[in-house]
């Protein structure tokens, strides 16, 4: 099954503005997991959002929600 | 939002405007770019094609159509609390390394990502707009690629006050600007490089024209915000942030300067995440350079309007909206000095 990308409207940020002073090569990945009764959702941050994007694929989900930049 | 039609994998044409025919070639005119194209060829945008003597554009088309915030754009001096019905379909005239948004971006275009997106109305868009009381924003990918549309939009829409606004990489000829911005209403313009060489590598076209772009639209009606990438290695250097903040002096001091975070992406991976320090230092070179409006976006403290001569707190933001706004008339209610903008 392919993931398709879907572009939404606003994701909620996981990483704060000071966790770069921390983390200088960005390698910072973060996740919030949610269980529902029968799915479960996972939000996740990256400072690299590649990163992110390559561990959410292996999970192959149908769905990656993306928040676009503008 | 979903747009009103199914999304398909084949572009929607149209005839287009900005083109001229030259000998046996025609070559579309809406960016510097400039592509002279054989019959049947789509340009370097992905969005714009020839077919027989004329130019089509694929713009009339949305893959999401969202209602955002104006200051998520961001515009943080033009009517805030303003909802933005914001669209953003495939194709963009940069390919810029770094670019978030790419699988929009570069959609349609030789990287092989698929081009998906639904037909679109300009009647469609206004009478949307008009429901949600908001404006209408092209963004996301490149705004200036729906310039027929922001025109069709713009005259159906002047009746009932809906504004245009662009998020824009300013990569227009000449004649397309003076063509279009008398539809625009307010425009954000990336300034991504403080040099030619620097911009070329990062964005895959030239500085100059983008600087042409933001110095008539600044002298223009339309209010203009900027904005930059502050990328390390690239334009994050105490140089380039002063020739950057420096241009943008030269025009205005009250024009607001938006320093974004970079972060790594698409083609720029090897590449680090702007420090805080680093954004810190750019702020200090351009209030050094004279500027009264700098933000820091997505950052501690960074999104706050103050009067530039008491430094009164007058306009405070959160992440995405702005949260206080207490000016009166467009002025400091300490001091009564005027806060450039359309408030």
């Amino acid at each position: 099954m392919d993931t398709q990308y879907k572009f939404v409207e606003l994701l909620p940020d996981l990483i704060k503005p000071e966790d770069y002073a921390s983390d200088p090569e960005g390698r910072t990945v973060r996740f919030r997991i949610l269980a529902g009764s029968n799915e479960i959702e996972l939000l996740g941050d990256a400072m690299k959002p590649k990163f992110l994007e390559d561990i959410l694929e292996e999970l192959t989900p149908a769905v990656i929600e993306q928040m676009l930049c503008g | 939002m979903e747009p009103d039609v199914p999304a398909t994998e084949q572009p929607h044409w149209r005839p287009a405007q900005f083109f001229s025919r030259e000998g046996n070639g025609v070559r579309c005119t809406l960016c510097p770019h400039l592509c002279n194209l054989r019959d049947g060829e789509t340009g370097i945008c992905g969005a714009r094609r020839r077919i027989g003597d004329i130019i089509e554009t694929a713009s009339y088309s949305a893959t999401v159509i969202h209602l955002d915030s104006i200051e998520k754009k961001p515009f943080y001096h033009y009517r805030p609390g303003r909802p933005v019905l914001t669209v953003g379909a495939p194709g963009c005239s940069m390919a810029c390394r770094y670019c978030q948004n790419y699988r929009l971006s570069q959609a349609g275009k030789p990287t092989g990502l698929p081009w998906r997106a639904a037909p679109l109305e300009a009647e469609d868009l206004a009478t949307r707009a008009r429901i949600h009381n908001a404006a209408v924003g092209f963004s996301y990918s490149e705004a200036s690629l729906a310039s027929e549309l922001t025109i069709d939009v713009a005259r159906l829409g002047k009746a009932h006050g809906i504004d245009v606004v662009w998020k824009t990489n300013g990569f227009l000829t000449q004649h397309a600007v003076e063509t279009v911005a008398p539809y625009l209403s307010a425009v954000n313009i990336d300034i991504k490089a403080a040099d030619e060489n620097r911009h070329r590598r990062l964005t895959g076209a030239a500085l100059a024209p983008i600087l042409e772009t933001f110095r008539y639209l600044a002298s223009s009606r339309v209010w203009v915000e900027v904005s930059t990438p502050m990328i390390p290695d690239v334009n994050a250097d105490a140089e380039s942030v002063r020739r950057i903040a420096n241009w943008i002096a030269e025009i205005s001091v009250d024009i607001p300067w938006h320093l974004v975070r970079f972060n790594p992406d698409f083609g720029m991976m090897q590449a680090r995440p702007t420090l805080p320090s680093e954004l810190d230092a750019a702020v200090e070179i351009a209030k050094d350079a004279g500027l009264n409006y700098v933000y820091v976006e997505r950052s501690m403290g960074g999104r706050d309007t103050t009067c530039p001569n008491c430094h009164a707190p007058v306009v405070q933001r959160d992440i995405w909206r702005t949260t206080s706004n207490v000016l009166i008339n467009g002025g400091c209610p300490a001091c009564g000095t005027a806060i450039a903008g359309k408030w």
